[in-house]
This record gives C-alpha cells, structure tokens and sequence, in this order.
C-alpha cells in the first residue's frame, strides 16, 4: 500500500491528487506573500512606520512565510521554529 | 447534580481513530493510548507543541495517569485529559464558533508543522467550546511530518469547515444545519452545487471547494494516480495550504441576517427597558434561594437573562433557535469574556439528536442533561402556540431535563400570542393560567409565583417531581 494511503482517515485520492496539482501555485504564493511582506519591511524602514501599523497592513498574518519555510526545513523538531519568522523587525532582511 | 458533559458515552464518540481512546472509570474520564501511536504522543510532549498549545489555551491538558489499561492488549499509557464541563457539537454552532474552531485548527497545524508535526485529522468534532472560546481536545491529533506528504486531513478540513462556514456566509446562514445530516463534513460536491456560481470566481473557495470537489470526482477510485503525481508536496507548499485556507476562513463573514427575535428586546412593547430590568430581578430573586448549579437557557435570545442566571450558575448554556441571537450572544462572550456562558443554535421543536454510528456517536440534546435548573422565559406560547405542542407534553419535556425550573407563562391577552392568533384559528382551548397549572402540577411542585406588574405574564419558580 502506498505510504499517502496509510491515515487512518480516508483522505480521498482526489483530495492527495489535487494538492499535489497544486503544490506548484501554493508554493508560489508562499514566495509571492514572502516578497510582498518584505517588500512592506522596506518601506516600513524607509518611512519608519509604527510597526503596527505594519501588522495590519499585512492582514494580521505575522508571520514571514518565506522565513518560517526556510527555517522549518531544517526538519528539527527539537528546534522550536515558531518566533523564527516572527514578523519583527529583527526578522526583516 | 450537574450537566452530564461526557458521561459513558465518551467511548462511543473515540473509536474511530486506532491511536487510542476515552474511557471512564470510577467516574474519572482518561484516554487509553496505544503502542501503535507511541513514537507521535512522545514526540507531541517532547517537540515542545503540547506545551506551547497548553499554554496558549488552544488544547485541553492533560496529566499521566498511573492506572491500567482499559484494553490491556496493544496498550502504552493512559492519560487523564481535564474533562470538559459541557459536550457541544458543530451544528449547534453560529457562524463565528464554527470559524473561530476553523482559525483554531489551522493555527494549531501551523505551529505543529514548525515543530515538525501534522494533524493528521482535522475533524470539527475535535473542537470544543470551554471557557468561552475554542480548544482542541484530541490528544491524539497529530503525529511526525513526513516531507513530501500532502496534508491528509485536508479533505476533512474543508467538510468539516470551509464547507459549512462557504454556505453558511456566501448563501444561507440556516445550511449550517447540513452538519447535523452528514457526520464526516458536507460532501464538496453537494456544497459546490449549492454555492452561488460568484463563487467559482473568487480564488479561494474556487480552488477548495469547486476545483477541490472536481478533482474528487475526477480521481475517485485511481489511486494510481498518487503514484504519478507523487511529484512532492513540499513543506512549502504545505505552508501554502494552510494559508490559503487561512485566507479562505478569514474572508468569509457571518451576513447581517435580520434574524426573526433579532430584536425581539427593543421592538416589543410588552417589556420596556425598564419592565426587562424588573424581569431580571425577579429572576435574580426567584434563583437566589435555588442550588443553581448547571443552568440550560431555553430560548435565551441574546443571552439577557442568561447572564443573570450566570452571577449564580457554574455553567449556562444559552439555547437560541435563532442563529443570528446566538451569532450576538457569543460576540459578547467573546468581548466580555465570559467564561461560562455557551451560546448554541438549537431548534427545541426538533433538538439535536443521537447520530452517527447506532444514533450514540454524538449525543442528543436530552441525553447531555438534565441539569440542576432551566430557564423558560417568554418561551411557552413559541411551542405551544406556534407549534401546536399541547402543554402536559411541554411539562413532560421540562420534567425530565431539570431539576428546577423558572418558567414565564404568556397568556393569550398577550400582544405577542395575540399576534401568533390573528392569522389561524384559535384551537387552543386548555391554553391559560388554569390549563397551564393542572398541566405543570402533574410533573412539577410550584414553589413561587410571580405576577409581572403592567402585563399579564407571571413567572413560576418549580421543582420536578421526578426526584433527580
């Protein structure tokens, strides 16, 4: 049996077949939102923005989803990776 | 005597996942956990994700305990998870709890993901409300992420979910009552069909849902296919699922239904403000003499009275059949913080039922109380009148879901019967003071009686005569 077929839920072939259809468009809009964010980082650094400011203009989502991809790849477990993309300024490139 | 919460039939709703499951013993609730699932309970501790979820409030906590096993064969340990003071289910959810329990899930996969984990089912029913806000109570949810696997539990996410709270916002508040009908989450397919075609439109419900019920139908039956499209799902990708989804949750909104009591408060005239202020200290002052204990508001509204029972309550349950009153009541659950106060949607003319496998899966209405007190203010005229529920069945009812009660009879002078009147014929012969006591006194002892000055509604304070 193939390993995708081992949950003990059924997660339907068309639903494993679908993601992986679209793995390409997700993961590029993981890099698109990383570009934008980093993009809001700048502009914030140039025009030194309240970093609230900042939070809201990227729709609550604190997190540097490029960073965190990155980070999380590690493949770590004991490594906590949660505050590594933390949408601070320390994270900003 | 308090609300049952999960009482023995804890089992009947754990024996799906082979990772292990609830038990009862001595009256301690504990799940059993199973050899098969070892590697992933000892990772969930030692990755440091039950603690971060533990802490952030997202996840029930649980202790070790040093029993044996319930099923010794296959067994590794068991725990003993704090028990839930009140079991509620996804279709008796407003819109907002559905979504938050959605936000919930997601969030927590994001952080398990980071910590190198996965849910590995992401299943509605995994989601409880405890003190005023949503918490994942499955223990047995996750397990070690494998790089290059797709989320397994994606499909369930979106029936489960997006499904719902897609329909819900996008065509009608009342479809959330499909969940009540399919226990695995509404079928894509159906959900698709049922969808305002906009929505093909727009990016996120277009890809999970319609694009997502497409691919179902496309693939069923060809797991060959996963062989040859095993191209990868990288983590990034993953990343992407789940924000997309996140996106997809956060954009769908909770539409300004005027419900039918929306503002029941503010537009009838029988109780002006200060005619509701004098209501509630009759209220207050019927209960101050009653173990209230586990309180079952019926037909709570907004949750005003509610709330008055609360100040002496351990627990309320504010049952509404009006999903907008329970959509505002939980908005201020969440502002106030009122952490035992549980607004839920429920129709009493046909409560929820036992579903699922051999009706036991998930408890009906009667078979989570009875509770120490109900409340039944400005309710008896919607059952009896609007639905022709004769009123020894209404007492009957009551009588075996609590111990006390605080019922607010509404006689047919009232403008709010007399409205329900003036459109069908009046058959209602038994429907007064009189016909009410004789029916009542079968099944309660009537312990105080409070006429309401200026309108011609009285309150009784009883207790049932059936000795729990």
């Amino acid at each position: 049996m193939h390993r995708f077929l081992l949950a003990y839920i059924d997660p339907g072939t068309g639903s494993l077949i679908f993601q992986m259809l679209v793995a390409g468009a997700l993961s590029a809009l993981v890099v698109f939102k990383a570009i934008r964010l980093r993009i809001v980082y700048l502009f914030r650094a140039i025009f030194r923005l309240d970093p609230k400011d900042e939070a809201d203009a990227s729709e609550g989502n604190d997190i540097d989803p490029l960073a965190s991809a990155d980070v999380a790849s590690t493949g770590d477990p004991a490594q906590p990776t949660e505050t590594a993309g933390r949408d601070s300024p320390g994270a900003a490139p | 005597m308090t609300s049952t919460g999960c009482s023995e039939d804890c089992r009947h709703a754990s024996f799906r996942d082979p990772s292990g499951f609830l038990f009862r013993r001595d009256g301690v609730l504990y799940r059993q956990i199973n050899s098969s699932y070892q590697s992933h309970y000892e990772l969930l501790l030692n990755c440091g994700l039950y603690d971060e979820l533990v802490r952030a409030g997202q996840m029930v906590p649980h202790d070790e305990a040093a029993i044996p096993a319930e099923v010794t064969d296959g067994a590794y340990r068991v725990i003993q998870p704090h028990e839930l003071p009140f079991i509620s289910y996804p279709y008796e959810w407003c819109f907002s709890q559905l979504k938050d329990a959605a936000l919930l899930t997601l969030d927590v996969q994001k952080k398990a993901l980071a910590r190198g984990m996965v849910l590995k089912d992401a299943s509605a029913y995994n989601v409880q409300m405890m003190d005023g806000h949503p918490v994942l109570i499955d223990t047995l949810s996750f397990e070690q992420y494998v790089e290059g696997r797709p989320w397994v539990a994606y499909r369930q996410f979106c029936q489960h979910f997006l499904a719902p709270l897609a329909l819900m916002s996008r065509r009608d508040i009342r479809l959330g009552q499909l969940l009540r009908c399919y226990i695995d989450g509404i079928p894509l397919d159906l959900a698709s069909r049922l969808l305002p075609k906009r929505t093909f439109l727009t990016f996120t419900l277009g890809l999970h849902i319609h694009a997502h019920a497409r691919s179902q139908r496309r693939y069923a039956d060809r797991p060959k296919q996963i062989r040859r499209a095993r191209a990868g799902f990288s983590r990034r990708s993953f990343i992407g699922l789940i924000d997309s989804l996140e996106s997809a949750v956060k954009k769908l909104t909770c539409p300004a239904v005027r419900g039918e009591w929306s503002d029941y408060y503010a537009s009838q005239h029988n109780y002006a403000e200060e005619g509701l202020e004098k209501k509630e200290a009759v209220i207050e002052d019927l209960l101050a003499d009653v173990p209230v204990g586990v309180v079952w508001d019926l037909g709570a509204n907004t949750g005003r009275f509610s709330r008055i029972a609360q100040r002496r309550a351990s627990l309320t349950v504010a049952w509404d059949v009006d999903p907008t009153c329970v959509e505002l009541n939980y908005r201020q659950v969440l502002r106030d913080r009122e952490e035992d106060l549980l607004p839920l949607w429920l129709d009493l003319t046909n409560p929820s039922g036992g579903t699922g496998w051999a009706n036991v899966e998930r408890m009906s209405f009667m078979r989570r109380g009875p509770v120490d007190t109900a409340l039944a203010l400005g309710l008896i005229h919607h059952i009896a009148i609007a639905n022709n529920v004769p009123l020894d069945r209404i007492a009957a009812f009551l009588a075996d879901l609590c111990r006390w009660l605080v019922i607010e009879f509404v006689p047919k002078e009232d403008s709010q019967v007399q409205r329900m009147l003036s459109t069908r014929q009046d058959i209602f012969n038994n429907y007064h003071a009189e016909g009410f006591q004789a029916a009542f006194n079968k099944r309660f002892t009537v312990e105080k009686i409070v006429p309401i000055d200026g309108i011609k509604r009285t309150i009784y304070l009883m207790k049932t005569r059936n000795g729990f």
